[in-house]
């Protein structure tokens, strides 16, 4: 008995490796299964990401912007006539075939090659694009100044700021209610400049999507879509001050900023979510590490004579004409983002961001470093608004169980415009 | 015990036949050996510029074991042979020069094929006037092998350098399929061009060399090492350091360097993780080559590869944001050139490549005689 179950397997094995489905009458489930199947290896060679569902194939990718193709075939038999009937979406562009065969020609060999060649060329053909929209963009102009103790500022000493808000998240127009997103999928890159010759400050901050998933819910009460998964990203502040009336406490040297610092998070968790549902709601988080250099109070206000005392995981210490300080480390960067609108004009975000740099060279020497924000905004026209912003920056440095404190407040008043 | 090994036996004789049969069934179904055709006759429409005469003296078609025959107009020739007949011809369009070639059989069950293709006139386009021929002998005889479409199918899945493809029917409800279009790239499509790259790369670091230079007062501090081969072996030897430059040049220019040679092979058809690894290249290249008197920095070589790669592709989706948004004006090619050089660069140079051709297939009724005479004439 054991023999002829194994010869029956064998022999099953062995017809299934002839396909047994290019016998003529085969269903038409398994046909389209076929045709389907040879589609989407296509399509994956071109990084669409599909799905098949019985009568209907679905694919999307993001390259150049958001693009979606569902297939859907439908067939009905007249006589001896079959007829296949193809309904393609390719974004917003809709179009509709029908093939017609006889029942001794409806073979899955003849479907393959005359539909196949059909459905490939849908993803050559032009189609309403969707690129614009899969950014979102702002511009802004500001000015922006810090001060130490006093959250009103004593001295006008502060800097015009021009900068960019860049989104891109070709995802936010799919429909789909969950999809995967690979790497590139999601970039926001935000940068600003000081055009100002006393005090020059530059900034950015990247988050790149490595992996992550989209949902999204689309009903009548709820419209939400929330993005999480691994990021890298990239991040940069460094002010430089430029004259001798620096309104920060101690000024030893004019010209040496207090903090300054750049992350580069290998890895980190980002979870983003926004509900348009009625008014703006979004939340943020993240949490990631990486390698990074970063400036601290331990180097800082030190009296020249002194400055041979330094520790050495100080590069750059305040010798010759290169003034600055910092040291190599190891960082885990927090951050958590609260978007709210109070009205359709009112809006109110608060962010809050947390750094621990670690040393990675001899000496027992860590910073960390808090900034609080709150910044609420007031639109003016459709694409226009103005927002003013508080910040309080709170650094703690310790090297060698020596511990310093400090902290600044910081105002930036600034007019925002939508690009797109 | 004996039926048990009777079983196993005939069990592993039909493995075996299987084996054998699918093994002789692959075997004669991918044997070149010209799908009966009797040869391929190569016919120069003028014989004083002769292309397909070059293409038959340097024995180009000759791989696929038939005879190939050359003949021009005035020379007698054999037609009434079951073959392949390709004609060349000059043409005039636009005031450019270029070549069309036109390739003529007959199939099975009657049908004929024809496949045309134009290239522009020029020497450089020899390799490519050679590939376009061999790819479209090939295409014949696996038409005549199989079908048409299989062949399409299997090109269409293996290549890398089809940019378009479509496909007609003799009309709107049939299930006859008259002809397809191929937009054929002489570049693969999705992947990238290495030379060109690793060249920008190596011209962008010659720049910074000049620039190193230019700055030698202050880069004097940190050489170790004689630009000797004992002292690149020690230098090598010593492996790299975290160092002590400004932070702006570790953090800002290091990045930034990187971000172009990033850019460079992204616009060169590579992905994030691939442009990634050009940077890392040339981020090497700059360590050890570019600045050979100093000691390789650690923290130089992971910045400029990663942190260019993140600044690169963020500045390459600015640019493309601002290319997609705006009309085209002299201020938005500034705009996207101060952005991203490399891909206005890589852009150019594209433009001055015309780097794809169209291949159109025809699929004829029953007229095999029809098709000769016309090729004939």
């Amino acid at each position: 008995m054991k023999n002829i179950i194994i010869t029956f397997l064998t022999i099953l094995i062995i017809l299934s490796l002839f396909n047994n489905v290019y016998a003529e009458g085969a269903n038409h489930s398994s046909i389209y299964k076929l045709l389907f199947n040879d589609y989407n290896n296509i399509l994956k060679k071109n990084s669409w990401k599909t799905t098949i569902d019985g009568h209907e194939f679905r694919a999307y990718r993001y390259k150049n912007g958001y693009q979606k193709i569902i297939v859907h075939i439908s067939s009905e038999s007249v006589e001896n006539i079959v007829e296949h009937r193809i309904n393609v979406t390719h974004n917003k562009s809709v179009a509709q075939r029908s093939f017609k065969f006889r029942d001794s020609e409806n073979t899955p060999e003849n479907i393959r090659r005359i539909i196949l060649p059909y459905l490939i060329q849908i993803q050559h053909k032009p189609y309403e694009a969707v690129p614009e929209k899969s950014y979102t963009v702002s511009a802004f102009v500001g000015y922006n100044q810090f001060h130490d103790r006093y959250i009103l500022p004593r001295k006008p000493a502060g800097s015009l700021i021009l900068g960019f808000d860049l989104v891109y998240n070709p995802s936010r127009f799919s429909t789909l209610p969950t999809e995967e997103l690979g790497t590139g999928d999601y970039l926001s890159f935000f940068a600003y400049i000081s055009a100002n010759s006393r005090i020059r400050e530059h900034t950015y901050d990247i988050h790149y999507l490595l992996t992550g998933t989209k949902n999204r819910s689309s009903n009548s009460s709820d419209n939400s879509i929330e993005i999480s998964g691994i990021f890298m990203g990239l991040e940069y502040f460094r002010p430089e001050a430029n004259f001798d009336d620096f309104t920060w406490d101690e000024d030893v040297y004019e010209h040496h900023p207090h903090i300054q610092y750049f992350v580069f998070r290998a890895i980190a968790w980002e979870y983003l979510y926004e509900n348009n549902s009625g008014l703006l709601q979004a939340f943020n988080f993240m949490a990631g590490c990486g390698p990074s250099v970063n400036s601290s109070l331990n180097a800082t206000n030190i009296p020249e004579e002194e400055e041979g005392e330094l520790s050495p995981i100080f590069r750059s210490n305040f010798y010759g004409d290169r003034r600055q300080n910092f040291y190599y480390s190891v960082s885990i960067p927090l951050k958590i983002g609260l978007t709210l609108s109070l009205t359709n004009s009112i809006t109110v975000d608060t962010e809050l961001k947390s750094y621990i740099f670690f040393s990675i060279e001899g000496e027992d020497a860590y910073d960390l470093l808090n900034i609080t924000r709150i910044s609420p905004a007031y639109r003016l026209t459709e694409s226009l608004s103005a927002k003013f912003s508080w910040e309080y920056w709170n650094i703690h440095s310790m090297l060698d169980n020596t511990h310093k404190n400090n902290h600044w407040n910081r105002l930036i008043l600034s007019m925002h415009y939508n690009i797109i | 015990m004996r039926n048990k090994t009777t079983s196993i036996c005939i069990l592993y004789k039909i493995i075996f036949t299987v084996i054998i049969l699918c093994v002789s069934i692959n075997a004669y179904a991918d044997a070149d050996s010209g799908a009966g055709y009797k040869g391929i006759l190569l016919f120069d429409s003028d014989r004083s510029h002769s292309i397909l005469g070059d293409v038959y003296e340097n024995n180009i078609l000759n791989i696929f074991g038939l005879p190939v025959l050359y003949s021009y107009p005035g020379k007698s020739h054999n037609t009434n042979t079951d073959g392949i007949i390709i004609t060349a011809s000059e043409m005039h369009e636009d005031g450019i020069k270029s070549i069309k070639f036109t390739l003529n059989t007959a199939l099975n069950k009657n049908r004929s094929l024809q496949i045309v293709w134009s290239l522009p006139e020029n020497a450089d386009n020899a390799d490519l006037y050679r590939t376009s021929l061999q790819n479209a002998v090939a295409g014949a005889i696996h038409s005549k092998k199989r079908d048409v479409h299989s062949g399409l199918m299997n090109l269409y899945a293996s290549s890398d350098k089809i940019r378009n493809f479509t496909v007609e029917y003799t009309d709107n409800e049939t299930t006859e399929i008259s002809g397809y279009t191929l937009d054929v790239s002489t570049t693969p499509v999705n992947g990238g061009k290495f030379w060109r790259t690793m060249g920008e790369i190596t011209a962008l670091n010659v720049i910074g060399e000049i620039d190193y230079y230019m700055k030698i007062d202050s880069n004097t501090d940190d050489w170790e090492y004689q630009p000797t081969f004992q002292g690149f072996s020690q230098k090598v030897a010593d492996g790299p350091e975290f160092d002590a430059n400004n932070f702006s040049t570790n953090v800002a220019g290091h990045i930034y360097s990187g971000s172009l040679y990033y850019t460079s092979a992204r616009s060169n058809g590579y992905s994030f993780f691939e442009s990634s690894l050009f940077a890392l290249g040339g981020s090497l290249m700059w360590e050890y080559f570019g600045e050979y008197k100093e000691r390789a920095s650690t923290n130089d070589m992971i910045f400029t590869t990663m942190g260019g790669a993140l600044l690169g592709e963020s500045l390459t989706q600015t640019s493309l944001f601002v290319e997609r948004s705006f009309r085209q004006s002299m201020g938005r090619d500034v705009l996207v050139f101060l952005l991203n050089p490399m891909r206005v660069v890589n852009q150019y140079l594209d433009s001055r490549s015309g780097n794809s051709y169209r291949v159109r297939i025809n699929i004829l009724p029953p007229a095999k005689e029809d098709i000769l005479h016309m090729a004939r004439k």
